[in-house]
């Protein structure tokens, strides 16, 4: 029974209570708190870390890392196992600066690298974002006094590390500003990890470490899932294709042979289906343009385009009168376009038509070989004033480390980007980014030049991660090995077999053709490189899944837009060579699937209607061969109409004689029937006649293909 | 000592002998009796008719790996006539047998004959399945003086039946005549009702089901006397 009295202390326990509840129920708001000073000039870490690159801040991180010409730093760590981690706390050890400014920001970043084995990987590709809710937490620095900067998290931002992850803590800033200094150790004091500078390892050296500490609490909880959404709806670049060089190819193994051409641009079973082929244009004059010619027929004959790129110009057109070093001489620019031209002519009239002529063979590099310097002017120059006599499609400038500045001047004067059709460049010592100037202007851009001397799995899935990031990260439309054939870095080595990273790029080129779409990719890829790209025409969507990792990955892929009952895996991985895996069933619009470790798995997606067809019957009366057909969504989802039948590789001796026309879409051509002007439901049927002209010997083939929500298929 | 009379032993004949009817069941043949009513073609203007029998590659072009044999042909008051004809691998007349290989795409006879009230025959089919979209298809029409299809509601083929050979459940479809459409020959439109198409069992079936029902009853008889004894 209540008194007075404790009616008033009641009253202030509830009181106390609905406080102490409505606190309660506040959300812990995601962020970081930064304490700086902690420990001035520490030689040791505060508290008992989880992890620390060195033991000595103070005595080992002797080396400061600002932003001068870097855009990020990072030191990878892993989380040992068996346990998972919550992520309270990191220390770094830093001092100096000019502190952040609204134009010299800072901003953490950390990425699940997935199971990698430290001090790999090389360079990494940001994925999901794990702080900020995918954004980053951009921080405030005052200029301190060497010592320990701590970073405590808070809210969702205290994430779950998984165990046997390798993460990467990054500091994100502006080039050419140094808001702060971080130090790191000039050798390497930490097995689990390594410092990179713009995510790639300092000075190409996994040997370094940055000072830094990592505090957590062990999480019993079950990890989030591994979800990522893809989305037909929306849509990126076109694709133009995949490819190798077929340049300074060894004694022998130029011209290429049948059999190499074969292997890599065939399409049949075991074929890589690459449909880009780089050559040389000799500065020696047609006299040594043959294997050039020679290599572009057996191309051109299997449906691959060419890339025609010179080294240098001739030697009498330069300042130097020399095939190596020195620069075209701008009195010699019209001789130039004319050397391109007649190089593109002559390959035309021997059947070998380059689809894509280059400037210039990394410009920006000045080696003992071939070679020869332009600069960024001389290139707006040359394509403002002279570029537009070029006959064939234009690319500019093939930059060593896909260096934008040297193209933006010719992109920035519209009289000169009207003579460009293609930004190309390398990735040697690059950061792969978009190009959104370029893009912007309807350019595509190409990765065409890049090597490893490793043929491994390991270093193929990685050029499968490269490849991807590419793709997504750069938006570029083609990726184009170094070379065809060669034991240290050829797709074929010397005896013509298929190397690991042949297969690697055969799962992207054996599905992914010209023409198709990139198409959306959300939520959580980590740690796969995934992209995803669909074929309206061929009703096709296709998802690489880059598992660049040591463990397997179940990943759960949900579909957006995307009308399919299965999909097909087929695996590239140290054991599996383009190998097709039994259809996994698409449930709810959603599939999971355990991607092998280091491997590359692609799928395709079934046809969302099935085709059946009945056989071939004479009518005496019309004259006509007829052939009943039934299509049937075999899907869960509405498919959206109209819907059309089109007939691919119709035999030549018979026409389709109730065609409504033919395909103007690739593979354009195709006699097509309409089957329905509306939709489908699903397992609906729809029954078409078709009606062919009686052969006059032979039998009627075809290959059957629908295509659905186009008036004009 | 075992003896057939045991249970194990009634089994295992039992056993046996589904193991063997369903062999030869599974042996790549289908039979069928078509019976269609022809009465209607008596007199007509569009006569004189032919009996038409196709059998047309699929997929497996050329690969000859199918056959329709077809025999017991039964005017009822009809008969055939004339000289056979056709197109590709065919043999045979209405008075004996007809078959037809898919030795070429499109392989066709065509005999004309009087109608009777009545016309009947057996079509043996063999039924290997072409790997492939398209398969072999076994087809039936009526053609008038003009060697043209009499009309019927096949969707465009103007056939009275047509069986694609997708296995031992081979895929049969009939058609009537199209009522409202007249033959090119002229005359008034025919009508024809869908031809009545049965499974029947091939001979070499008859044998086995009569070899598992004497072995059934000598089973039994010695079961009996057993039990007697």
């Amino acid at each position: 029974m209540y008194t007075g009295s404790n009616l008033v202390i009641a009253r202030r326990r509830g009181l106390f209570a609905a406080l102490a509840f409505f606190i309660s129920g506040l959300p812990t708001f995601a962020g970081v708190t930064v304490t700086q000073n902690v420990s001035p000039a520490a030689t040791s870490w505060p508290g008992t870390p989880l992890i620390r690159s060195v033991t000595n801040p103070s005595s080992q991180a002797t080396v400061g890392e600002s932003f001068g010409g870097a855009t990020s730093y990072t030191e990878t760590f892993t989380i040992v196992g068996p346990n998972n981690y919550t992520l309270q706390t990191i220390a770094l050890y830093v001092g100096g600066g000019t502190g952040t400014t609204s134009s010299s920001t800072l901003t953490l970043n950390l990425y699940d690298l997935g199971a990698q084995v430290a001090p790999n990987p090389n360079s990494y590709a940001a994925g999901v974002n794990l702080l900020g809710s995918g954004s980053g937490l951009p921080i405030s620095y005052v200029t301190q006094s060497n010592g320990v900067l701590q970073l405590d998290f808070t809210g969702s931002d205290q994430v779950m590390l998984l165990a046997s992850h390798l993460y990467a803590f990054e500091i994100a800033g502006v080039s050419g500003t140094t808001p702060m200094t971080w130090f790191r150790a000039g050798s390497d004091t930490y097995s689990g990890g390594a410092a990179y500078r713009s995510r790639s390892w300092i000075n190409g050296n996994n040997a370094r470490d940055f000072a830094m500490a990592v505090y957590g609490v062990i999480n019993t909880n079950p990890p989030p899932p591994t979800t990522a959404t893809v989305n037909a709806n929306t849509t990126f670049q076109a694709i133009d294709g995949f490819g190798a060089g077929a340049v300074f190819l060894y004694e022998g193994q130029d011209p290429l042979t049948d059999a190499v051409m074969d292997a890599l641009y065939g399409t049949g079973p075991d074929q890589m289906a690459l449909t880009l082929l780089r050559v040389r244009i000799s500065p020696y004059g047609a006299g040594d343009w043959t294997n050039a010619i020679l290599d572009g027929q057996k191309a051109h004959v299997r449906g691959a385009r060419v890339l025609a790129t010179p080294w240098t110009p001739p030697a009498a057109m330069k300042d130097n009168n020399s095939t190596i070093h020195g620069s075209l001489m701008p009195s010699q620019y019209p001789n130039y376009v004319d050397y391109l031209n007649q190089f593109t002519d002559t390959m035309a009239a021997n059947n070998a038509p380059v689809s894509v002529v280059s400037l210039q063979n990394e410009p920006d590099w000045n080696p003992d070989y071939e070679g020869c310097v332009w600069t960024a002017d001389q290139f707006h120059t040359f394509c403002r004033d002279f570029a537009g006599g070029i006959k064939v499609p234009m690319m500019m400038p093939e930059s060593l480390a896909f260096n934008q500045s040297m193209s933006n001047p010719t992109l920035n004067d519209p009289a000169a980007a009207a003579n460009v059709d293609y930004v190309g460049g390398h990735l040697y010592g690059a950061t792969i980014q978009d190009y959104p100037l370029a893009h912007s202007l309807g350019k595509h851009t190409w990765m065409t030049e890049f090597l490893i001397n490793d043929q491994s799995i390991t270093s193929a899935v990685s050029t499968g991660q490269q490849i991807s990031d590419c793709l997504t990260v750069g938006n570029m439309s083609a990726y184009i090995w170094w070379k065809t054939i060669g034991d240290t870095n050829g797709l074929l080595n010397n005896a013509g077999a298929l190397q690991r990273r042949a297969y690697v790029m055969g799962q992207f080129s054996r599905f992914v053709r010209p023409g198709d779409l990139r198409i959306g990719v959300t939520g959580n890829t980590s740690p796969l490189g995934i992209s995803a790209f669909a074929n309206q025409y061929r009703n096709q969507v296709t998802i690489v899944a880059v598992n660049n990792t040591v463990a397997p990955v179940t990943h759960t892929f949900n579909l957006q837009g995307i009308a399919t009952a299965m999909v097909t895996p087929v695996i590239t991985s140290a054991t599996q060579s383009l190998e097709t895996q039994s259809p996994v069933v698409v449930s709810g619009n959603s599939f999971t699937y355990s991607i092998p470790a280091t491997s590359v798995a692609t799928f395709v997606t079934a046809p969302p209607i099935s085709v059946s067809a009945g056989g071939f019957v004479y009518n005496r009366r019309s004259g006509l061969m007829i052939q009943q057909v039934t299509l049937t969504n075999s899907t869960d989802s509405t498919i959206t109409g109209p819907i059309s039948l089109a007939l691919d590789n119709l035999s030549s001796n018979t026409t389709l004689a109730n065609a409504a026309g033919t395909t103007v879409n690739p593979p354009a051509g195709s006699p097509f029937v309409v089957a329905s002007s509306g939709d489908l439901a699903p397992g609906a049927t729809l029954n078409v006649t078709l009606q062919f002209t009686l052969p006059a010997s032979g039998g009627i083939t075809y290959a059957a293909r629908t295509v659905t929500g186009m008036a004009t298929p | 000592m075992k003896t057939l009379t045991s249970p194990f032993g009634i089994i295992r004949t039992l056993v046996c002998a589904a193991a063997l009817l369903v062999a030869v069941s599974a042996q790549a043949q289908i039979a069928y009796r078509f019976s269609i009513n022809t009465a209607s073609l008596i007199g007509a203007s569009a006569g004189p008719f032919y009996l038409d029998f196709q059998l047309s590659d699929g997929s497996g072009l050329g690969d000859g790996n199918n056959t329709a044999w077809l025999s017991n042909f039964n005017f009822y008051g009809g008969a055939p006539t004339g000289a056979a004809a056709g197109a590709g691998a065919f043999t045979g007349n209405l008075s004996s047998s007809v078959s037809l290989r898919d030795q070429s795409f499109f392989n066709e006879f065509y005999q004309a004959f009087t109608p009777g009230s009545f016309l009947q025959f057996d079509l043996n089919l063999s039924a290997r399945v072409d790997s492939g979209l398209v398969p072999d298809t076994f087809a039936f029409a009526i053609l008038d003086s003009t060697l043209s299809n009499l009309p019927t509601l096949s969707g465009g083929s103007d056939v009275f039946a047509s069986i694609d050979i997708t296995g031992s459940s081979a895929v049969v479809h009939t058609f009537a005549s199209n009522g409202s459409v007249s033959p090119a020959a002229g005359g008034p439109a025919i009508t024809i009702f869908a031809p009545t198409i049965t499974p029947v069992p091939e001979p070499s079936t008859y044998g086995i089901i009569a070899a598992l029902a004497l072995a059934l009853t000598v089973v039994v008889r010695r079961h009996s006397r057993s039990r007697a004894t």
